[in-house]
């Protein structure tokens, strides 16, 4: 059993609002903020790269607002060509 | 499918920053076969500091001193209030600015040379159990992108703010806005940094809900950083709002470096241990709530769970009753202390700046009247609020 996680919450309605977070990888300083954050452990640190596992994220923007440098951003679906 | 190798270990440490490098080296220097996992590739690097930490004969307990990562002297604080009047206060010795990864790297040395494995470059992406109880980790290598796993008697969570340790074994959850300082720092190269004094600027606009900081970093450089709370924040990211200050303050200094990151700022968790493992450093909340400030912390944490540590090996004793002994050492040490910043963080929280002002001009009064008598911080804040009826208010059960 691994990867077991007590703060896993339920989606909410937010899951269907239809954004997608976006990294912007040349701002992200790797810091480690957004991934401690995240409350359904959709962040990771991978050594030094972020990464974003999208089943898992609801877009409650919490990490958005905590990055320092604004590496991290909420975009409509039809407007988001490639995330990360 | 090919099964992934198995390692065993007395002990396996996630993470090596200040805690994890310590408490490594420690349980090897006993002769526990200790691996240390650190997912960077190489300790230390980058920087996520401001690189301010205690006195030489602090440090001493924990590494010898080694010239080689001490920058400057911290002789004096002094805090500016937003309307630029300030206390200062000289407490000869009290701290060095070091480089924190040259000094992450000299913790991991000792661990090395006491016998402790550490390997950079592997990340640990979950933990292994046994009968409801951790029992080791699952690693990845990332030079070769192979994965492994380790079987160890104790696990150890020192993986720092992000901590995925100390949720995967149901110990902690995720930060919630309010218990995060989200920052961003230059180092800076030019003219007029303090050379031995360690300012903090505050004020609702320029650091809503945190504090700027210039530490001295050595001749002509200084570390520049601003802490924000992340939903008092209305006017941009930290970024913006260093930018803002060193443009305003520093406007000629080259920026040499820049970093970012997260700080938590919550109370004492509960526990900070279950079955066959522990949390240590800033992964088990040990920074100081209101400053940030984890680089002491985190090592006196280790050293705690070091001693409990030592014994439940020997005796071969790791659940969490017995381990519950870390909880108890950890909070008579530092636990009280930071209990106190956590609401003095939340006082502070509903400064505005006048406040601010009365507060820093109420402080100058008493830093004045009191030379040389002030062992505490808290005693000092408890002084103003008690001569500051106008803010008393709102410290309310704060405090005492
Ligand atoms: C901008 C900023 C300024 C600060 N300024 C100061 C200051 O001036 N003075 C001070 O005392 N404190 C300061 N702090 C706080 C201080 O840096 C931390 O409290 C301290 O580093 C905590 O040490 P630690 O050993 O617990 O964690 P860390 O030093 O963060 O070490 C944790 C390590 O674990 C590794 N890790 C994480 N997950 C995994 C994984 N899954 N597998 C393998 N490895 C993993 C990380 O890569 C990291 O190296 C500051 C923090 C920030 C962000
Ligand atoms: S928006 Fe960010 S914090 Fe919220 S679930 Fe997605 S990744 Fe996590
Ligand atoms: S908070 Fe921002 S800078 Fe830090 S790791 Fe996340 S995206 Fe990168």
């Amino acid at each position: 059993m691994a990867n077991r996680s007590s703060t896993r919450m339920p989606k909410t309605e937010k899951a269907s609002n239809g954004g997608r977070l976006v990294i912007d990888h040349d701002e992200c300083a790797g810091c480690g903020a957004c991934p401690a954050v995240c409350h359904s452990l959709a962040l990771r640190l991978d050594a030094l790269t972020l990464e974003i596992e999208y089943e898992l994220c609801d877009n409650c923007s919490l990490c958005v607002i905590v990055c320092p440098t604004g590496a991290l951003s909420v975009v409509e679906k039809h407007t988001c060509v490639r995330a990360g | 499918m090919v099964a992934s190798a198995i390692e065993n270990a007395d002990a396996v440490i996630v993470g090596c920053g200040v805690a994890g490098g310590l408490l490594g080296g420690r349980l090897a220097r006993d002769g526990f076969r200790v691996i240390v996992l650190e997912k960077r590739p190489q300790i230390g690097v980058p920087v996520r500091c401001g690189e301010a930490a205690g006195s030489r004969q602090e440090i001493s307990q924990f590494i010898p001193i080694d010239e080689s990562w001490i920058v400057a002297e911290i002789n004096a604080a002094r805090m500016y209030a937003p309307n630029l009047t300030f206390v200062e206060k000289r407490f000869p010795g009290v701290g060095v600015m070091i480089n924190r990864d040259e000094f992450d790297q000299a913790l991991a040395g000792q661990a090395e040379n006491w016998g402790a494995d550490v390997r950079s470059h592997h990340e640990v992406t979950g933990l292994r159990w046994r009968d409801g109880r951790v029992c080791g980790v699952k690693v990845k290598r990332h030079t070769d992108k192979t994965t492994y796993d380790v079987d160890a008697r104790v696990t150890v969570g020192a993986d720092g703010v992000e901590s995925f340790v100390g949720r995967w074994a149901n110990l902690t959850g995720h930060l919630r806005a309010k218990e995060i300082h989200t920052a961003a720092e230059y180092l800076l190269e030019g003219e007029g940094f303090p050379t031995d004094t360690i300012e903090i600027y505050v004020g609702r606009k320029i650091s809503p809900g945190g504090y700027v900081w210039v530490f001295p970093k050595g001749d002509r450089f200084a570390n520049v950083g601003v802490g924000v709370h992340p939903k008092m924040a209305k006017n941009g990211t930290a970024r913006d709002y260093l930018h803002r200050f060193v443009e305003g303050h520093f406007p000629d200094a080259k920026k040499r470096r820049f970093i970012a990151g997260g700080v938590s700022g919550t109370k004492p968790l509960k526990t900070m241990v279950g079955d066959g493992v522990l949390l240590v450093g800033e992964a088990g909340r040990h920074n100081n709530p209101f400053s940030g400030g984890g680089i002491m912390n985190a090592l006196e944490g280790a050293e705690e769970a070091h001693k409990v540590l030592k014994i439940g090996l020997e005796r071969d004793t790791l659940d969490n009753e017995f381990l519950r002994r870390y909880d108890k050492a950890w909070h008579n040490r530092n636990g009280q202390v930071i209990h106190r910043f956590a609401l003095l963080r939340e006082f502070f929280f509903k400064l505005d700046d006048d406040d601010m002002n009365r507060v820093v001009s109420v402080l100058d009064k008493i830093v004045s009247a009191r030379p040389g008598k002030i062992t505490d911080y808290t005693e000092v804040f408890r002084a103003a609020f008690k001569t500051t009826p106008g803010v008393l208010w709102k410290a309310r059960r704060m405090l005492w």
